[in-house]
């Protein structure tokens, strides 16, 4: 019988909650596999070898998370990142625009309802920069979402556990969203709480949706029910930076007419997701920009 | 210590800035050779990823010409050029990046003069800075 195993790095697990959502057909898959390392489901602490394949959720904040994934690499035939922080850092990512001091201080320091805060130092693993887990080891397999889609995990880990690699989508959220493409120009920048008009691309509307630049396989969800997409998913596979595709996308659309439309205050809409894997996290990581 | 010699990633639009290029060399005005010419079918295909990429290959600038206003031969090509160049200084300069390193200039298809002078202007511009930090080995 074959081991799965899910491990939890930084983390609100709401991956471990997809996967689990596979619902009934779960039985159906616990009939060929053996669950043997879930913080949620199974009793265990410890992390047993020789895993068939290991699904990791999460991205690295700690040097603990660094650790534990080091562990599972060793350990797993087949390791997987399930989820937008495993595959491209995650909302956590975001906070690397922000050097490490300056951010501990403001979490247990700055904020208002603090009297006198003190960084926790004594038996803590030390916090380092968000990063996806593809920095520190090998990624066979990558499930992004936030939170995957059920049925990506069950049909990656049927096909997994067959020793074969699933297919990855190729395209972008446009593709498969029944509104677009635009037909025109966006007079005005709408923001989410006005109601949309059916039937219409809500880029052509004004929404700031990140369809253009975010990879398929969710089936378009969030623009069918008139939510503008917020770009979960991460980049679409050939593209390296979603930031810099949806920049391009919208210069042509938008930023002739709409001059409410600032970069300050939508540049963390652009990297919502994958500011950790993004080409301008590596030019700070390496030192090209300077710190504020 | 040896003089730091930049390298510069100019895209330049084939209709008018590839061609004055092209003249430059044939008249023997010459331009500084740190600028590396890639040559694209419009100033508008240059996207800013290909920047960002430039950036983080160890590229010290980057320089884009395109045509004049109104000389576009794609309608409006060089002026969304000029739009994302702006904006995407705007980004870098959100997260703290220099946006120095990068430039964009309209130049008609016989302003050789023009031409070799922002090329020159730029690189002393450069040399001023110093050397990208990304740059991977000498003499890329």
């Amino acid at each position: 019988m074959k081991k799965i195993a899910i491990i939890s790095l930084m983390s609100d697990g709401g991956c471990h909650i997809a996967f689990l959502d596979i619902h009934e057909e779960l039985l159906q898959l616990l009939n060929q596999v053996n669950l043997v390392h879930s913080y949620m489901t199974v009793d265990r602490k410890d992390i047993p070898s020789d895993i068939d394949v290991a699904l990791i959720e999460g991205g690295v904040r700690t040097s603990h998370d660094v650790e534990l994934l080091k562990e599972a690499r060793s350990k797993a035939k087949v390791l997987v990142a399930m989820g937008s922080c495993a595959c491209f850092g995650g909302i956590p990512g975001l906070s690397n625009l922000y050097d490490l001091t300056s951010s501990l201080n403001y979490v247990y320091k700055g904020t208002l309802t603090t009297v006198k805060g003190v960084i926790p130092h004594e038996n803590v693993p030390n916090v380092i920069r968000v990063a996806p887990i593809s920095r520190y080891v090998k990624v066979d397999f990558q499930i992004p979402g936030c939170p995957p889609e059920s049925r990506e995990i069950r049909d990656a880990l049927i096909s997994l556990l067959k020793g074969e690699i699933p297919p990855q989508p190729t395209k972008t959220v446009c593709d498969e969203c029944e509104l677009g493409p635009p037909r025109k120009k966006p007079k005005r920048l709408r923001r989410i709480y006005e109601p949309p008009e059916p039937n219409t691309c809500l880029l052509e509307q004004g929404y700031f949706c990140m369809g253009p630049a975010t990879r398929a396989g969710c089936g378009a969800k969030c623009p069918r029910v008139g939510i503008p997409c917020d770009g979960c998913r991460g980049p679409a596979p050939k593209a390296l930076d979603q930031g810099a595709s949806i920049l391009n996308a919208l210069i042509t659309l938008a930023y002739e007419n709409i001059k409410e439309f600032s970069l300050k205050r939508h540049s963390a809409y652009f990297y919502r997701y994958s500011f950790a894997s993004s080409i301008i996290e590596d030019l700070i990581r390496k030192g090209l920009v300077k710190k504020k | 210590m040896k003089k730091f010699k930049p390298t510069i990633v100019a895209f330049l639009c084939r209709w008018s800035a590839y061609g004055v290029a092209d003249i430059a060399g044939i008249s023997r005005t010459g331009y500084p050779s740190s600028i590396r010419i890639i040559k694209v079918p419009c100033s508008g295909r240059v996207s800013p990823l290909h920047i960002l990429q430039a950036f983080s290959n160890g590229a010290d600038g980057v320089l884009i010409f395109g045509c004049l206003e109104g000389g576009c031969h794609y309608i409006n090509g060089n002026l969304r050029a000029m739009n994302r160049v702006k904006q995407l200084k705007k980004m870098l300069n959100t997260v703290g990046l220099n946006s120095d390193r990068l430039e964009m200039h309209l130049v008609g298809s016989c302003n050789l003069n023009k031409l070799v002078n922002y090329m020159k202007e730029f690189t002393e511009k450069i040399r001023k800075l110093g050397p990208n930090p990304l740059k991977l080995k000498e003499g890329w």
